[in-house]
């Protein structure tokens, strides 16, 4: 289990970097650094990417800014809400 | 047949839009769904100097008409609230304008996040693509 829950990681991290044209690699993406502000520095315009991505790539809708602030808290924090969301349907 | 399309003509811009002459890139929204999609219009007259129309105003007139999209009929009225051209994304430039050009601009919301939205839009002139692209506007209260 603990495998899949890392490839679901690495496919959020492999989405962050393609969607918003990151030239970093993706392992230097730490799992529970955030991802706005400190830590990777993504600003409002990447969350409207990233929204648009999780929603096109992952079926997944990131509905308000409470829900997003949230999930967007971390590779954690996303991983798992995607989880919990897909639990959902 | 024209029942339930949303027409806005210039003195209803002005009162949506602070943008003013020479700024202000709408001469009229032909077809509106609050909150969704618009087709604004604007003839490229004779008098006007077509050099000064570059790209970057084809962006910001489609801008424009995704303002007034987002702001009629609710509460983002122009004094109140103010909205920003916040990131122009994968757009194309394909056909030049010419003097007696009718050019249309097509927007449609796309995703909105908080105050963000993104727009799909489309400048056209009879079937000639002119330009396609994707912007987003931030819509941001001006009283604080």
């Amino acid at each position: 289990m603990e495998g899949v829950a890392q490839g679901l990681n690495d496919k959020v991290k492999d989405l962050i970097i393609r969607r918003l044209k990151l030239t970093i690699d993706p392992k230097t993406i730490k799992d529970d650094a955030p991802l706005f502000g400190e830590g990777l520095g993504l600003d409002s315009i990447d969350a409207l990417e990233l929204v648009v991505g999780l929603e096109q790539e992952f079926g997944i809708s990131i509905p308000d800014e409470d829900v997003g602030r949230e999930a967007f808290a971390s590779i954690n924090a996303l991983v798992a809400y995607i989880n919990k969301t897909k639990g959902q349907v | 047949m024209d029942a339930g399309i949303i027409k806005v003509g210039l003195e209803e811009i002005y009162n949506i839009l602070p943008h003013r002459y020479p700024f202000l890139f709408i001469d009229n929204i032909v077809n509106l769904v609050p909150g969704k999609r618009a087709t604004g219009l604007k003839g490229i007259t004779f008098s006007e100097d077509i050099l000064l129309f570059s790209p970057s105003l084809i962006i910001e007139a489609m801008a424009q008409v995704a303002g007034i999209t987002l702001s009629y009929n609710n509460q983002h009225r122009a004094g109140d609230y103010s909205g920003y051209l916040i990131e122009v994304k994968d757009f194309s430039f394909l056909e030049e304008i010419h003097v007696g050009d009718r050019l249309f601009f097509d927007i449609e919301l796309t995703q909105k996040f908080g105050n963000l939205f993104r727009f799909t839009g489309k400048a056209r002139a009879g079937d000639r693509i002119i330009a396609k692209g994707e912007l987003s506007i931030a819509i941001v209260s001006s009283t604080g």
